[in-house]
């Protein structure tokens, strides 16, 4: 049976199965004949099953080239093309991308299907046209296009870099990513200009610049990657090809007049910027002067770029130990009352030596002359509610000569890191008053100063450690000289005279080691070293005809502090929760302190997060706290020291909570912290009356005696913020509260005084269009002082300053700006002062330059008042403004 | 029990049977499953729309089409990169309102992303109308083109000409054969080319490319059926536009409608006034 079965099954097994593998073709494939359509259908070549769905089938005539009829495959591979009326000959091509192309002739209708068989392959295509998108991501580091960011009208890189996402330009020129300082501004990946950035971004054209990238938590020095956290980024201007390995120069020339018109002398303003770009030199070379009120010293700001960049100056502020009265400036600005001509010269050179290693050669000078004029009311608080106000009016003038040279080598790799700079920087500054008070004084300081560093660096990784020795060396000395004469009469020869020559020599010195290891999450860091301190100050009065003090007096004093330190941190960090733990032990010549350090940052949610830090500091006071003197700040201003350095401890406390909910596009912000300042000094505020007194005038005697004083300061401050994505609109309110509580003795009294000072602030941003934008900002503040303990005085002061900015976008090529703000000022109670302020700015771009032309003060506002509170005094301040005027000029490149 | 053998061609017979059903039947499931993308190719245009029949204003927006081999993806890069930038910034720790202020020099364009399902001819559409997102599926439209002989040339790709009534418009088109991509701007497609201009006859939508770039990076396109997103509104064609209508023609209704109570309404002068009433111009309108 199984014998005659078996043959039997065979056969009709195999039958059947080529049943199915005929039904299984027939669904698969399908058949045609004849010359209505064409069907068919395209399987992948290396396995000829896949199909390939959406492949391009098309029949083109063969003489014209025109498309007579087309289908793309389906999700089965197959297509399927109406053939009525059409002829042959006719060529079939197949075409898809990531496939290369199959192209046939059809000189007969095919009989069966067609089945085209495509291989992958790369598409080629004609001509590739990249589009760089406006901002890009790539791991820490955002590129931006800056024809993204350009605006019609911006002159400068500055302007463009402001409207970068996450960059603020401040006033100073200092650039901040997030809140905090850049860390470097690179210039086709060169960091020519090291902290003086300014002369770049305030002076050159945003045409120069084609990319603008921001490297986020950015470690400049190549071998401590991966193992110190840096939070601040670097900027990189990336150049536009045609400015690269080119000598580039660009020109901005402005004239204009003041009030009255041909009565006062004319204005101008000019830039000249000439620099090259290339593989082996880098040279940035600026010119420029003005003498409408812009200081020249803003370009050549060193700002703050933290210590990443391992080659921060360790003094980088003027110091005057003297000075003239008269040369402060309002909240308004100093442009507003500067009155000035002057200029600076800036070479900037980067030399490359070899991939890794380069030396910079930086020299710049500046000068200006100055003027200002100024009243100051200043009403003394002396105890039993007895009061006096004086008056004094000061015109200042002053000329100041600023040489600075730098060198630097650098060699950068992962390997290791070495730098050695040397910088030299001078001052010479010649400032005169003539002050109108109960007499006339004439007021000279000659104020100089000399400052040389060295710094050296090395870093070397190995495995998971890190091992940096630093030197950092400061030798400075400033002489400088104040002379103050009396008149007492035009007709009569001055007679009365004082002079002081003051001279501060000193040596500031940080030396160190560093030792870094690292396992995972957590890090340790040991670091030792040696800070050494050195001041020397002489002090030397010469007087004229003056029976009192201070007569012919020379005094010395020098100090010396050595801080030897050992300070082992740990550190946790996993993303959602930041510890890190230091102990500092240090001893203060003989005095040994432990200055811990705790901070925690955790991320509770996606929404909140909770930051929290105490940290406790020692400091001792320098020469000029030391120093028994008297030494004569100006002709008012008196100070005597403790003879030996005191020692000041502060703790403070930070606590900060954060909600922010993007959905609901809600922010809250509040923080709160406590500082408490313990010093072993107080000062005393005397105030005398000019009756025995030198020059006959009123003086007030600062000195530091050996008591103790505690300083208290509480701050608060709330956020709220609502915005909308759909509406271009803007609201934010932010309130802020500060109590201080301070310490001292006045007219011989134990006083403590509270300071209070509260805000609010609201903002609105909205945009009418695409031609217009508007900023409306209300800041209202309120000062309060009073004295809890001894000499009564109290004080309250509250000010008003709304502005509203208007940009106007008449057309592609003029743009208007105008920026008013309205300052109300209280004087006293109930009486308050009202200065409207305008500026007018118009551009209009032609076809290689722009013309632009700026109408400043426009309501031509003379003078502005306004008042402000010390512990011993409050004063009222008049400024003598620059009046309205108008300049016009023409910016262009070549 | 008899044994039962086939002989080695019948076996073999079998086995090729098999796996061709079986290779036909996964490839054909994973076609119809794919719900992602590998974009190969992205074409670059610059578009003009006039939103408000009662205004003469165009705007103008940069739109990308991301060509995968079974989806395509048509969005603003505009709008892209403001999202995108604006979510750099809250993920760095900013609030909304530093955001806004970093932001606003960003232009911002259509919220409109369009995706094409080649396999399935179908188009996912997911647009944003006061900060609620919606989605619709309609039919891939891709016939009756009507092919012209006329010819231009745009970024040296000699181009053809075709047009179409669509949604309401004469659509006039053209087309680079040389790119053989059935794709277009916006829910335009169905030609033997990629279409590299489009303009509507009334002139009050346009678009035109400007770069075409092959992508080395991976750009994912994922067909927006798929999205895990909770928030979204499923709804269809019509309906959108209808939801979008009102919310330009009488935006304190709509307002309302969500819940919210209008407390006030005022000019910038601090008069009280009524929120003024536009016209939408739609680029498309539904039977």
């Amino acid at each position: 049976m199984t014998k005659f079965l078996l043959p039997l099954m065979n056969r009709y097994i195999n039958l059947y199965l080529k049943l199915i593998l005929i039904v299984v073709s027939l669904i698969s494939i399908s058949i045609s004949y004849g010359q209505n359509s064409i069907k068919g259908t395209i399987y992948l070549a290396s396995n000829r099953v896949e199909s390939i769905p959406n492949v391009r089938v098309t029949l083109t005539d063969t003489v014209s080239g025109a498309i007579v009829a087309y289908s793309f495959t389906k999700a089965d591979g197959s297509f399927e093309m109406n053939m009525s009326g059409k002829t042959l000959p006719l060529k079939m091509e197949a075409s898809a991308m990531g496939y290369q192309k199959i192209v046939l002739i059809l000189d007969e209708w095919p009989v069966g299907p067609i089945s085209i068989a495509l291989t992958e392959g790369a598409f080629e295509l004609n001509e590739v046209k990249v589009v760089a998108p406006i901002v890009s991501l790539k791991g820490d580091t955002l590129n931006y296009m800056t024809s993204g960011f350009y605006k019609d009208g911006d002159r400068t890189i500055e302007e463009v870099l402001k409207r970068i996402p996450g960059i603020e330009v401040a006033v100073s020129g200092e650039i901040r990513y997030n809140d905090t300082p850049i860390n470097a501004l690179y210039i086709d990946g060169k960091n020519i200009l090291g902290e003086k950035y300014s002369i770049a971004t305030k002076n050159m054209n945003p045409n120069l610049i084609a990319m603008i990238q921001v490297f986020e938590n950015h470690q400049p020095v190549k071998a401590l990657k991966g193992f110190t956290p840096v939070e601040s980024a670097a900027v990189n201007l990336q150049l536009s090809p045609e400015a690269k390995a080119e000598w580039i120069a660009s020109a901005d020339l402005a004239v204009g007049m003041g009030v009255p018109l041909f009565d006062s002398a004319p204005l101008y303003d000019s830039k000249l910027l000439l620099f090259r770009f290339d593989s082996k030199l880098q040279t940035m070379n600026v010119i420029r002067g003005n003498n409408r009120g812009m200081p020249v010293q803003e370009d050549l700001k060193t700002h703050y770029v933290g210590a990443a960049a391992q080659s921060r100056l360790l003094v980088t502020d003027e110091l005057n130990l003297v000075n003239v009265t008269g040369v402060l400036a309002p909240s308004i600005g100093e442009k507003r009352v500067l009155f000035n001509n002057g200029g600076y010269i800036s070479s900037n050179s980067l030399f490359a030596i070899g991939d890794k290693s380069e030396v910079s050669v930086k020299v710049s000078y500046s000068i200006e002359s100055k003027e200002k004029e100024q009243q100051q009311y200043t009403t003394y608080f002396l105890g039993d509610s007895e009061t006096i106000v004086i008056g004094e009016k000061s015109i200042f003038s002053g000329l100041v000569h600023c040489p600075e040279a730098d060198i630097k080598y650098k060699s950068n790799s992962e390997a290791y890191f070495m730098q050695a700079r040397v910088n030299f920087r001078g001052r010479f500054q010649d400032n005169l008053s003539d002050i109108y008070t109960s007499q006339n004084l004439n007021s000279h300081a000659f104020l100089n100063q000399y400052d040389v560093s060295g710094i050296f660096t090395w870093i070397k990784p190995y495995k998971n450690s890190v091992f940096k020795l630093s030197s950092n060396t400061l030798v400075s000395s400033l002489p400088q000289r104040l002379h103050i004469e009396r008149q007492y009469s035009r007709e009569e020869p001055l007679v009365d005279s004082l002079s002081q020559d003051i001279s501060l020599k000193r040596i500031l010195s940080n030396n160190g080691v560093e030792f870094t290891n690292r396992w995972g999450f957590f890090s340790v860091v040991t670091d030792a070293g040696l800070d050494l301190r050195y001041e020397k100050l002489s002090n030397n009065f010469y007087n004229g005809y003056f029976n009192n003090l201070p007569t012919n007096n020379s005094n010395n004093n020098c100090l010396l502090l050595s801080v030897l330190h050992v300070s082992p941190s740990l550190r946790f960090d996993n993303k959602r929760l930041f510890v890190n733990t230091s102990v500092p032990l240090k001893l203060f010549n003989t005095n040994l302190k432990l200055t811990p350090e705790l901070s925690i940052r955790y991320k509770i949610s996606s929404y909140w997060e909770v930051i929290s830090s105490f940290m406790c500091s020692v400091n001792f006071t320098d020469i000029t706290s030391v120093y028994t003197g008297p030494l004569m700040v100006n002709y008012r201003v008196y100070k005597s020291g403790t003879d030996k350095m005191a020692q000041n401890t502060s703790k403070l406390f930070v606590l900060k909570a954060i909600y922010n909910n993007p959905l609901k596009l809600l922010n809250l912000y509040a923080s709160f912290s406590r500082s408490l300042i313990s010093n072993e000094t107080t000062t005393h505020y005397n105030y005398f009356d000019s009756s025995g007194s030198l020059f006959d005038v009123a003086y007030v005697h600062l000195s530091e005696f050996f008591e103790p004083a505690q300083n208290n300061s509480s701050s608060l401050m709330l956020n709220f913020t609502k915005s909308f994505f759909d509406f271009p609109l803007l609201i934010n309110i932010k309130l802020t509260g500060i109590d201080t509580k301070s310490q001292m003795v006045q007219q011989d009294v134990f006083t403590e005084n509270r300071y209070k000072f509260y805000s609010v602030f609201a903002a609105l941003d909205f945009s009418l269009g695409a031609s217009t934008d508007i900023s409306v900002k209300l800041p209202y503040s309120e000062t309060n002082r009073e004295s809890v303990l001894g000499v009564k005085a109290s004080s309250s002061l509250s000010s008003f300053n709304p502005s509203l900015n208007a940009v106007f976008k008449l057309s592609k090529k003029t743009r208007v700006a105008i920026n008013t703000t309205l300052n109300l000022n209280e004087l006293s109670q109930g009486l308050y002062y009202l200065y409207p302020f305008a500026d007018v700015n118009i551009q209009i771009k032609l076809k290689k330059g722009e013309l632009y032309a700026e109408a400043t003060n426009i309501f031509d506002n003379r003078e502005y008042r306004y008042k402000n509170t010390g512990d011993l005094f409050i004063t009222e301040m008049v400024y003598k403004l620059r009046p309205f005027s108008f300049i016009a000029g023409y910016s262009f490149s070549f | 029990m008899a044994q039962f053998t086939l002989n080695t061609k019948l076996q073999e017979t079998i086995g090729r049977i098999c796996l061709i059903v079986l290779i036909f039947f996964v490839s054909r499931n994973s076609v119809y499953s794919q719900t992602s993308d590998t974009a190969l190719m992205r074409v670059h245009y610059i578009s003009y729309s006039k939103k408000y029949s009662d205004s003469k204003r165009k705007n103008k927006d940069w739109n990308c089409l991301d060509i995968g081999g079974s989806f395509s993806k048509f969005y603003s890069m505009n709008t892209w990169l403001l999202d995108s930038t604006k979510n750099v910034l809250v993920a760095a720790g900013l609030s909304p309102e530093e955001v806004f202020l970093k932001t606003r020099s960003m232009n911002q364009g259509s919220e409109d992303i369009i995706t094409k399902d080649y396999a399935n001819s179908s188009i996912g559409f997911v647009s944003k109308i006061l900060v609620q997102d919606y989605f619709y599926q309609e039919p891939l439209e891709m016939a009756e083109w009507n092919l012209e002989n006329d010819t231009l040339t745009i970024l040296d790709y000699m181009c053809y000409k075709a047009h179409k009534e669509f949604r309401g418009r004469t659509w006039v088109v053209w087309y680079a054969p040389d790119i053989p991509s059935m794709d277009g701007p916006w829910k335009l497609a169905g030609l033997p080319g990629l279409i590299l201009k489009a303009q509507d006859s009334t002139g009050d939508f346009s678009f035109e490319c400007d770069g075409i770039e092959l992508l080395n990076k991976k750009v994912v396109i994922e067909y927006p059926s798929t999205l895990k997103n909770a928030r979204i509104i499923k709804t269809d064609g019509k309906t959108y536009l209808q939801i979008k209508k009102k919310s330009v023609e009488d935006l304190k209704s709509t307002i309302a409608a969500r819940g919210y109570t209008i407390v006030s309404v005022t000019d910038e002068h601090g008069v009280e006034s009524d929120i003024p009433k536009r016209k939408m111009n739609s680029i498309e309108k539904y039977d």
